[in-house]
């Protein structure tokens, strides 16, 4: 038992060793780069455009602390969306990221080490393929997903400290202006919510990959792709619906992501509630059960095990050579 | 003693080819055997029908496991360098090292780092960086610092320069083999492993052609150098091969009596090599 948690260990830190570019080293960039692009701003406010005098109607812009003077002058909740909102968009590039990396991650999970002959040295070793396969599911649904969310996290702080500082700065109080508004704990509960049942949810789409992984010889891509390609025009022509198409794209654009928050639609967005006022979501722990054990979900689940099975019968028994 | 590896008709197919056409091995422990054949001859999916690596028909059991159903446990005891830069080239030395630790409970990471010290392989570089040779020594050390009851090896030298081929096999002897392991090993440089084997097997299309220990067949073949003159009688007592080498005709034999010798020549034991030519042309149509 002890030695099983121990090999499942030794898996998934393999996978981020190998995979450290994308997991650990795309978050750190987006952070680095989304924070520093702010400093960057700031610093163009105070020095390069101190001089620059913005009129219109409404207000008059003529530096940073006519900024803090406008967050000032807003009401309560305009300010606390103003300020929500900013630190939901920076959470926009992570998702939008994290997609991407996670689909070349699968794609490549059980087929680069075929492709560079590695996997005779990982097959010389004690260890089950089902483990393998497992610890590969559990890097790309979770590893992955979670380093962005601690990436998430520095970057809301970070943006909330320069905040502060700003409003030091103009001799505004951050507390009011900035912290009370403020809901950094409960985007961070929402977007670690998030990332689970999206990965969950997800489950046979990446179990599809792992398999399109373990089964190609060439051109991993290609046999991700094609398939369900085929098999959606093949039901066009032959039944003259799109059925398999919408199912596609209602479990691969579907979910919980808060990427697809539309504001003017609904204020129930699959398991957040939006509260409009302060333009936060809050997780519905209702939904999120009610979710989890829906029929699509569970069906979700079915396919991904066969999938998965699939995967890991093929990672034994196929014959390299 | 039970046998290490046992086969019984061992088969195996791609269309019309046969890979395996009834292989049957019994190996015992703290045997060094070399498994010699030419390209395509079935040598490399015998070793991966014994590492549980393609499914084939017949009966093998490796250390009393079925590799086909029990391969994760068989690798418990049993190690094998397939090909020569296996190993992940995005890994670091230590990461190896750590990994290997973790999953493998025979591993001594100790005595993997005392290999390594002898090297010039150091532990914070990556496998991308090393050159081929390191790349090997590192596997070996990796390799020699698991207790396995079964080594396999298929190829391991293929492409080195001869300064790591010659240590590879003398850290091998000196540093790991012992009475209770075995070594299984295929490869090219016959010259390289002959005088490391205790037992020799010849593989061809399919087929053992020759399986001994090396005490028989030092008593079941001998190499006659006959003067030309002496030729005719020589081919008298039926020799499998002849060949010409500075003038004087060398006869191989098999199973001829000593006192059928005397007077034609100078004699020896065959070079493995020399053997592996003869019975090779044996088997070929004429």
């Amino acid at each position: 038992m002890n030695t099983h948690v121990h090999q499942y260990q030794a898996l998934v830190r393999r996978e981020f060793w190998e995979h450290r570019g994308a997991f650990f080293t795309t978050p750190v960039v987006i952070l680095t780069v989304i924070i520093g692009f702010t400093i960057l701003g700031l610093i163009w406010f105070y020095y390069i455009a101190g001089g620059t005098r913005i009129v219109t109607d409404e207000f008059t812009f003529t530096g940073v602390g006519d900024l803090v003077r406008m967050l000032e002058d807003t009401n309560p909740q305009d300010r606390a969306m103003a300020i929500n909102g900013m630190l939901y968009g920076s959470t926009v590039v992570f998702n939008i990221a994290l997609l991407f990396y996670v689909f070349f991650y699968f794609l490549g999970s059980l087929y680069d080490d075929r492709k560079d002959k590695s996997v005779l040295f990982w097959k010389s070793l004690p260890v089950s393929d089902t483990k393998t396969v497992l610890s590969k599911w559990f890097s790309g649904a979770v590893t992955a997903p979670m380093l962005a969310w601690v990436g998430i996290v520095v970057t809301q702080l970070g943006l909330l400290v320069i905040m502060t500082v700003i409003a030091w700065t103009s001799g505004a109080s951050a507390s009011n202006l900035i912290w009370g508004p403020a809901e950094p704990l409960q985007i961070a509960w929402t977007m670690l919510v998030a990332y689970i049942v999206q990965s969950l949810w997800w489950a046979p789409f990446h179990a599809w990959l792992l398999l399109a992984s373990a089964f190609a010889r060439r051109a991993a891509f290609l046999w991700a792709t094609v398939p369900l390609v085929l098999v959606g025009f093949a039901e066009a022509y032959l039944n003259y619906s799109w059925n398999f198409f919408r199912l596609l794209a209602e479990r691969i654009g579907g979910g919980v992501i808060p990427l697809q928050l539309d504001l003017d639609e609904d204020v129930h967005i699959g398991i957040m509630n939006l509260d409009p006022e302060r333009a936060t979501l809050s997780v519905d722990m209702g939904a999120v059960t009610d979710l989890l054990t829906s029929v699509e979900m569970l069906w979700g689940w079915v396919v991904a095990a066969v999938f998965i099975s699939a995967a890991i019968w093929l990672r034994r028994y196929r014959d390299e050579t | 003693m039970s046998a290490i590896i046992y086969a019984k008709g061992l088969r195996k197919s791609f269309g019309d080819t046969h890979a395996l056409d009834g292989v049957d091995m019994d190996i015992q422990p703290g045997r060094i055997v070399g498994l010699i054949g030419p390209n395509g001859a079935g040598k490399t999916t015998c070793l991966k029908a014994i590492l549980g690596l393609t499914s084939f028909e017949g009966e093998l059991s490796v250390l009393g496991l079925d590799p086909r159903r029990q391969r994760a446990e068989l690798m418990k005891n049993v190690c094998f360098i397939a090909d020569v830069a296996t190993l992940p080239r995005w890994a670091k030395v230590s990461q190896l090292l750590d990994f290997v630790d973790q999953v493998h409970p025979n591993f001594h990471r100790d005595k993997a780092l005392e290999f390594l010290s002898k090297t010039k392989v150091r532990l914070d570089k990556k496998v991308r960086e090393l050159s081929k040779g390191m790349i090997v020594q590192t596997h070996l050390s990796i390799v020699m610092s698991i207790d396995a009851k079964l080594l396999v090896l298929d190829e391991p030298t293929l492409g080195l320069d001869i300064l790591y081929r010659k240590d590879f096999y003398h850290n091998l002897l000196t540093d790991y083999f012992d009475e209770e392991r075995t070594i299984l090993v295929t490869t090219h440089q016959v010259e390289e492993i002959e005088k490391i084997l205790t037992d020799v097997m010849f593989i061809d299309d399919g087929k053992i052609v020759l399986d001994a220990t090396m005490e028989d067949l030092a008593s079941r073949y001998v190499e006659v150098l006959v003067v030309p003159e002496k030729a005719d009688a020589a081919r008298k007592l039926g020799p499998m091969n002849e060949r010409e080498v500075f003038g004087r005709h060398v006869f191989l034999y098999e199973n001829l009596r000593r006192e059928d010798l005397n007077g034609l020549g100078e004699y020896h034991v065959p070079s493995i090599a020399d053997l592996f030519v003869a019975k090779m042309r044996e088997g070929a149509p004429a």
